[in-house]
């Protein structure tokens, strides 16, 4: 990892309406809100949250396929609200996206072969037959489907959800991206597998020089993904906290950070039984048209004050490469 | 003394398509006890949920019980009920909670109603059915006031697994079935469940199959454990020796596969391979194609589930050899 910001995230919001009834008032859900974040080019950034957090809406924002309703997001330094048709073509071809479920990213009337050879030609990467079916045999190889010839005519069908999964992540690398979104794309692997998987995917970023984007629920799954590297906690559309990987699993400092980590079971009965669940006072999401004003974990939080329910706290780096958005870490 | 609440014998359920039949479980034996909480771990297409529809005799085309026994509490016949004894034998003696409780409760009806429904489904019960649904909701940590009277989707993914927890301990039955009950869930709702099912265990004393693919969460619930690979109970045993103390090569293996905020992530990896094809078995070892272990022995007969130390069963040819 360098100090160059592959990408920036500025107030990024992301608001979707919807009504009760059809007679209801509209109301506004605010999936991400007012979010700042900056990728840096060759990093892997683990974004852990439960479902509803935003992560996913915030993905999809990276890559081009929603639209953010307030912020701007750089790409290489450039506001892509502002760029030529050229250089957005660019960037949507330099930042892929790999989904959750790898039986329903693959057209299963398609072949293998058809599946990457319509990335492969779209994106101008070769485009005479001998070239595209060479590109291909790379791309099967870089992911592990040797020899190329037993996949290359199956249809999704007929390969296994691992096998699928490598497919996906072929097609994602097609175009060289620079960045890649990789939104639970172990989820719906069986755990046999799992980290053969994420190695693949650490093996590309060292050969390709491929920066990624790393959503999951699972705090296990981002710990090892993005080891010596970084996780940024969501919670309700906003980063509650960010810092070294190992750093946030040891020594959480969000309360709601915390609350998490003390839920996640651990394959080791003897110290599951001395683990205590941090208190909330509620487990349950908000209901997000009741969302609290000031901090919105404060009516789950055990450590609320009477600041945290009238004021918002900022994500503030509270030491060298950590940051969290908590009154009770704000040195006044 | 150890008494049997439910005694699996010989059993076999298979599916069948136009070219193919698939033994999804095959020759199982496996006994539950009075009171105790057992968890079936494996991974996807391994039988543990064909386990479970086959213990409340749920298995439906193309999916049949081709062969085996299943008793309850040392007379039920299960196998053998008729199909009004059958909707009696439900909820009453066995009920379960599958992975989609949303999916469970009929959208269209109260809260409420479906709980009724239960009840009324059973002529005879004799219980005040008001009462009893206060007294659940309290030990679920559910507001009666609040779930009764609105309609499923009016709930939330957790609240909707904890009415479907109610409804299945309406008639009291002596064996609850947990079928992923917490995976479609966020992590501290599952942790809120666990706790909850931990504590009903307590006051209810009820056995519970608490089936998942995840052993970080049994680590947080079950007594004793059974792996389960390609159709197959490969390992047996207390949730300690399971943990501390593997021998069969898939268990040791599914303990170094999962990513967890504990433990050395460097030593982790996968097992190589993918489970058989249950259409076209071969000889010997299921798990003989990804073992790390694999000798000749292994390729040509099955290895039978044996009692290896006190109370620890294994199905290895090499048991002893590789852990030594």
């Amino acid at each position: 990892m360098n100090n160059n910001i592959l990408m920036k995230i500025e107030n990024l919001s992301k608001d979707f309406s919807s009504r009760e009834s059809i007679f209801g008032k509209e109301m506004q859900l605010h999936a991400v809100s007012n979010l700042s974040l900056d990728i840096y080019e060759g990093e892997v950034l683990a974004i852990v949250g439960e479902s509803g957090c935003g992560k996913t809406t915030l993905g999809k924002i990276l890559v081009g396929i929603l639209e953010p309703t307030r912020g701007d997001i750089y790409y290489r330094g450039r506001k892509l609200k502002e760029v030529g048709k050229e250089e957005f073509r660019t960037y949507r071809r330099e930042v892929q996206i790999i989904h959750q479920d790898p039986y329903a990213a693959l057209n299963p009337v398609k072949t293998v072969y058809q599946i990457l050879s319509g990335v492969i030609t779209a994106n101008g990467i070769a485009r005479h037959r001998n070239e595209v079916r060479e590109k291909i045999d790379e791309l099967l190889t870089i992911v592990g489907l040797t020899p190329t010839e037993e996949f290359i005519n199956k249809h999704p069908h007929q390969l296994s959800g691992g096998q699928r999964q490598r497919i996906v992540i072929a097609r994602a690398i097609a175009p060289n991206p620079k960045l890649i979104v990789a939104d639970e794309a172990v989820s719906m692997i069986d755990v046999s597998l799992r980290i053969e998987i994420l190695n693949l995917l650490l093996k590309l970023k060292e050969e390709l020089n491929i920066t990624y984007f790393f959503i999951t629920h699972d705090f296990g799954v981002a710990r090892f993904f993005a080891r010596n590297n970084r996780i940024g906690v969501m919670y309700l559309g906003e980063i509650v906290e960010l810092g070294n990987t190992e750093d946030i699993i040891r020594t959480p400092l969000h309360p709601y950070t915390k609350a998490l980590l003390s839920a996640v079971p651990v394959p080791d009965p003897n110290l599951t039984r001395s683990r205590k669940l941090l208190p909330l006072k509620s487990l349950d999401i908000p209901n997000p048209a009741n969302i609290p004003s000031g901090c919105k974990f404060s009516d789950r939080c055990p450590y609320s004050m009477d600041r945290c329910y009238k004021e918002k706290p900022e994500l503030i780096q509270v030491d060298k490469s950590r940051s969290v958005s908590c009154f009770l870490h704000v040195k006044e | 003394m150890k008494e049997a609440i439910l005694d699996i014998k010989g059993l076999t359920v298979e599916y069948r398509s136009d070219s193919k039949t698939i033994r999804a479980i095959d020759n199982m034996n496996l006994t539950v006890y009075k009171g105790e909480v057992l968890g079936i771990v494996g991974e996807s297409g391994c039988g543990k949920s064909t386990l479970a529809m086959s213990i409340l005799n749920l298995i439906s085309s193309p999916g049949y019980i081709k062969d085996g026994l299943i008793i309850f509490d040392k007379d039920i016949n299960v196998l053998r009920l008729n199909e009004e004894e059958l909707n009696r034998f439900r909820w009453e003696k066995i009920s379960m909670v599958f992975q989609a409780a949303q999916n469970t409760l009929n959208p269209v009806t109260k809260i409420s109603e479906q709980l009724n429904d239960v009840i009324s489904s059973h002529p005879g019960v004799n219980t005040d059915i008001k009462e009893r649904v206060v007294e659940l909701c309290k030990l679920v940590r559910l507001d009666p006031e609040r779930v009764l009277n609105v309609y499923p989707h009016q709930l939330s993914g957790g609240m909707k697994q904890r009415v479907a927890m109610v409804m299945a301990l309406m008639l009291e039955p002596p064996l609850l079935i947990l079928d992923e009950p917490t995976t479609a869930l966020d992590v501290l709702t599952q942790k809120q469940i666990l706790e909850i099912l931990k504590e009903l265990h307590e006051v209810k004393n009820m056995a519970m199959i608490f089936i998942t693919h995840d052993l970080s969460i049994v680590a947080e619930i079950a007594e004793r454990i059974a792996i389960m690979y390609a159709g197959k109970i490969v390992e047996l045993a207390s949730i300690d020796e399971i943990f501390y103390n593997p021998k069969h090569p898939y268990t040791k293996g599914l303990l170094k596969a999962a990513p967890s905020i504990v433990g050395d992530i460097e030593s982790l990896v996968s097992i190589p391979g993918s489970p058989p094809d249950l259409s076209s078995l071969s000889r010997g070892c299921r798990f003989s194609n990804r073992c790390p272990f694999t000798k000749d022995i292994c390729k040509e007969a099955e290895p039978l589930l044996t009692e290896v130390l006190s109370d620890h069963l294994v199905a290895c040819h090499r048991w002893r050899e590789i852990n030594e």
